[in-house]
C-alpha cells in the first residue's frame, strides 16, 4: 500500500462506482461526501512509512504506507510535506459535494468531481515537474462533461478551455524536458531564458492569465454555477501549487531576476480586467466569472512576492491563506445563483429588478460574496488581502493603486447587483421571505463561515501558514 | 522519405483546414498520422515511433463511430467534399460546387503558415542543427495549421481535429528532444482523450439530460 493509491487510485475507483449508481442520486452524493471527508481525515492522521494495525487482533497483519509509487520507472510521491494540499483539495472538494445536491447539479458531478480531484492530487505528486501537465490536461478532460452535461447545447468557452489547456500541456511538456537541459547546464543563459518564456506561456495558457482568460466568463455564463464554480476553485489553485513547487525546485538554478516583476504586471492586468468588465456585466454569473478573474490576479500577486525574494515562509502564507476565504465565497456565489434560478429569476441584470423582495436571503448571498471577494471588511476576503496590499505597498505601489482600481470595479458590480435586486419593480413586489428552510440552512452556513473568517482571522491565518511551512519544507 | 512525409503532412493538413464533411476529414486526419508516424520514425525507433500512428488511428476510429452514431452512414456516391468546404455555398441547381473567398482566405493562411514554418525551422535548426530541419518543418506545419482550424471553428468535431492535429505537430516537436516510452504513452492517451471529449460533445447536445 502505497500515499497514492489511498489519494490518487481510491477516489478514482470510487468515482467510477458512482456512475454506474448515478441513478441513485442520494446516495451518490452522500457516499462522494464520506469518502473525501475521509480521505481528509486520512491526510491528517495516517502516519506514512510506519507500521500500523488497523485492528488490534494479534492475526490481523499490520499495514504500511509507504508514501512512493513507482510507475514505468516515474515516481508519485504523497509524503508528510504534501498533507496541507491534500486537506485543501479534498476538504474543498468535499464542502463543494456538501452543496452539491441541494443546488441540482448534474449527478455526474460527483464522480467527476472525485477524478479530478484524484487526478489533481496525482499532478501534485508526479516527478519530475513535466509529467504534471499531461496530468492536468487530464483534469481538463474530465472537466468537459463537468461544465457542459449530457443534453445540454455545446458550451463555446468549453471548447475554448479545451484548446488553452491542450496548447498549454503540450507547451509545458516540452518546456519542462528542457528544463532538464537547464539543470544540467546552468550557465546556458540563452537557453534559461527561452525555457522560462515556454514554461510562463504554458502556465499562462492553463491557469487562464491574460489573454487566456476568455473562457472563464463564458463558461460562467452558460454552465451550471456550482460546477463551473467547483472548476474555477479548483483548476487555478492546483496549477498555483505547481507554481509554487516550479520556482522552489528551481530557486537553485536561478529564477530570472524579473519574474516577481512579471508575476506582478499580470497580476494587475488580471485584477484590472476582472474588475472593470465585472463593473460593465451584464450577466450575474458573468459577474462571478470575472471575480474569478480577479483572484487569479490576487494569487499571481502573492506569488510575485516568493519568486523575488528568498525563500520567505510568510510569503507562502499569503498564497495558502487566499485559498480558504476563495473557496467560502465562490461556494456561496454559486449557491446563490443556482437558488436564483430555482426560484424562476433569469441571470440577466436587466430582468431581475426587486427580486430581493422575493427572495430577500438568496439576493443576500450574492451581494455578500461579491463583496467579500472584493475584500471588504468584516468579510472574508479583508484579512488576507489587507495583509498582502501591506507587503506590497512598500515595494510596488504602483502595483497596489492600480489592484485598488480594480478592487473598485468588482465593488462597483456588487453596488450595481444590489440596487438593481432591491429596486421597486413595475410589479410593484412586497418584501416577503419564499426561500426554503434547507436553502436557509447552507445561506446562513456560508454567511456565517464568511463572517468568522473576516473577523476572527487569527483562527485560521496560523493555520494555513504553517500549511505552507510544511509544504515548502523539503525546497528549504 | 522526408520529403514525402512533409509535402504529405502540408497536404493533409492544408485538406483538413478546407473540408467539412466529417468522413473524408477523419480519413484525411488518418492519413495524417502516417505522415506523423514517417516523420517521427526519422528520430525514433520503428517500435516506438509506430505508437504515434496506431493511436491517432483509434482517435480517428472512435471520432468515426461517433460521426456514424450521430449522422449514420449514407451512400459513398452522396459524398462530395467540394461541397462542404468551409465558407464555401452549397452546390447550386446544376450541382456544380462553388469557391468563396472565405475558402480562398483559408487557403491564403495556409500558405503563410507554411512559409512561416519553414523560415523558423530554419532558424531553429542552426541552434538544434541541419539533420532536424525536416522535423521541425514538420512539427512547426502541423501546430500552424491546427491553429487556423480551431481558429477559423467553433463546431466540436472541427476542433478536435485541429487539436488532433496541433498535438501531433507538439509531439513531432518534442520527439527531437526525448523518445520516453511512458511520455510516448501519455501523449497517445492525450490523442485518445481529445478525440472522446471530441465525440462527447459532439452527441452530448442530443443525449438525454441526467438533470
Amino acid at each position: 500500500m502505497s500515499s497514492p493509491v489511498i489519494w490518487v487510485l481510491a477516489p478514482a475507483l470510487v468515482g467510477l462506482v458512482l456512475i454506474l449508481l448515478r441513478r441513485y442520486s442520494l446516495f451518490v452524493h452522500f457516499v462522494g461526501i464520506l469518502s473525501t471527508l475521509a480521505l481528509v481525515y486520512l491526510a491528517w492522521s495516517l502516519p506514512f512509512e510506519e507500521s500500523i494495525r488497523l485492528i488490534q487482533l494479534p492475526s490481523i497483519p499490520s499495514i504500511r504506507v509507504d508514501d512512493t509509487l513507482t510507475i514505468l520507472g516515474r515516481r508519485f510521491i504523497l509524503d508528510d510535506t504534501s498533507r496541507p494540499s491534500l486537506i485543501l483539495i479534498f476538504l474543498g472538494t468535499s464542502l463543494w459535494f456538501c452543496g452539491a445536491y441541494i443546488s441540482r447539479v448534474n449527478t455526474l458531478f460527483i464522480p467527476f468531481g472525485l477524478w479530478i480531484a484524484g487526478l489533481a492530487t496525482a499532478a501534485l505528486a508526479v516527478e519530475p515537474f513535466l509529467y504534471a501537465a499531461v496530468i492536468i490536461f487530464g483534469v481538463a478532460l474530465i472537466c468537459v462533461p463537468v461544465l457542459n452535461p449530457p443534453g445540454r447545447a455545446v458550451n463555446q468557452g468549453v471548447l475554448r478551455f479545451l484548446i488553452f489547456q491542450a496548447i498549454g500541456m503540450a507547451v509545458l511538456l516540452i518546456g519542462g524536458r528542457l528544463l532538464s537541459d537547464v539543470e544540467l547546464n546552468p550557465t546556458n543563459v540563452y537557453l534559461a531564458i527561452r525555457v522560462t518564456v515556454l514554461i510562463g506561456l504554458g502556465f499562462a495558457l492553463i491557469t487562464a492569465i491574460f489573454p487566456f482568460h476568455t473562457w472563464i466568463p463564458m463558461v460562467a455564463r452558460d454552465s451550471h454555477p456550482y460546477a463551473s464554480a467547483y472548476v474555477f476553485f479548483l483548476f487555478p489553485a492546483i496549477v498555483g501549487f505547481l507554481i509554487v513547487n516550479y520556482i522552489e525546485q528551481h530557486r537553485s538554478i536561478g529564477i530570472p531576476l524579473n519574474t516577481g516583476e512579471a508575476l506582478r504586471l499580470l497580476g494587475v492586468v488580471m485584477i484590472l480586467a476582472g474588475g472593470l468588465m465585472a463593473a460593465v456585466e451584464r450577466n450575474l454569473a458573468g459577474i462571478m466569472g470575472y471575480a474569478v478573474i480577479y483572484e487569479i490576479g490576487m494569487s499571481l500577486l502573492a506569488l510575485s512576492l516568493v519568486a523575488d525574494t528568498a525563500v520567505i515562509t510568510p510569503a507562502y502564507g499569503f498564497y495558502f491563506a487566499q485559498q480558504l476565504p476563495r473557496l467560502i465565497c465562490l461556494a456561496l456565489w454559486a449557491l446563490s445563483l443556482c437558488f436564483f434560478r430555482q426560484a424562476g429569476f433569469s441571470l440577466q441584470l436587466d430582468e431581475v429588478a426587486g427580486a430581493a423582495r422575493v427572495i430577500p436571503l438568496i439576493s443576500t448571498g450574492l451581494v455578500i460574496s461579491t463583496f467579500s471577494i472584493a475584500g471588504l471588511p468584516f468579510f472574508a476576503g479583508f484579512p488576507v488581502q489587507i495583509a498582502l496590499w501591506s507587503n506590497l505597498l512598500s515595494g510596488a505601489p504602483m502595483v497596489v493603486i492600480l489592484a485598488f482600481l480594480g478592487t473598485m470595479g468588482l465593488v462597483v458590480a456588487g453596488i450595481r447587483t444590489l440596487v438593481t435586486l432591491v429596486q421597486e419593480n413595475a410589479e410593484g413586489r412586497k418584501w416577503r421571505l419564499t426561500e426554503r428552510v434547507s436553502q436557509v440552512f447552507f445561506l446562513a452556513g456560508g454567511w456565517l463561515m464568511l463572517i468568522i473568517v473576516g473577523t476572527l482571522p487569527q483562527l485560521f491565518i496560523p493555520i494555513l501558514t504553517n500549511m505552507a511551512i510544511i509544504h515548502i519544507a523539503p525546497f528549504k | 522519405m522526408v520529403t514525402f512525409s512533409l509535402v504529405l503532412l502540408a497536404l493533409t493538413s492544408t485538406a483538413l483546414l478546407a473540408f467539412k464533411d466529417w468522413r473524408i476529414s477523419i480519413l484525411v486526419l488518418a492519413v495524417q498520422y502516417l505522415g506523423v508516424f514517417l516523420v517521427i520514425s526519422q528520430v525514433w525507433p520503428f517500435g516506438l515511433a509506430i505508437v504515434k500512428m496506431i493511436a491517432g488511428w483509434i482517435s480517428c476510429s472512435v471520432l468515426a463511430i461517433a460521426g456514424v452514431n450521430l449522422f449514420g452512414m449514407p451512400p459513398v456516391q452522396d459524398i462530395n467534399p467540394f461541397s462542404w468546404f468551409k465558407g464555401g455555398r452549397q452546390p447550386d441547381a446544376s450541382g456544380e460546387p462553388s469557391l468563396s473567398l472565405g475558402i480562398l482566405f483559408g487557403l491564403f493562411a495556409a500558405g503563410l503558415v507554411l512559409i512561416i514554418s519553414i523560415s523558423i525551422a530554419f532558424q531553429s535548426s542552426r541552434l538544434l542543427g541541419e539533420d532536424y530541419l525536416p522535423v521541425l518543418v514538420a512539427g512547426l506545419i502541423l501546430i500552424g495549421i491546427g491553429l487556423l482550424q480551431v481558429a477559423f471553428t467553433s463546431d466540436p468535431f472541427s476542433i478536435s481535429i485541429g487539436l488532433l492535429t496541433i498535438i501531433p505537430g507538439f509531439e513531432i516537436l518534442y520527439a527531437i528532444f526525448d523518445s520516453s516510452t511512458l511520455v510516448a504513452g501519455l501523449l497517445a492517451g492525450v490523442n485518445l482523450g481529445i478525440a472522446l471529449v471530441g465525440a462527447y460533445l459532439m452527441a452530448a447536445p442530443l443525449a438525454e439530460a441526467l438533470e
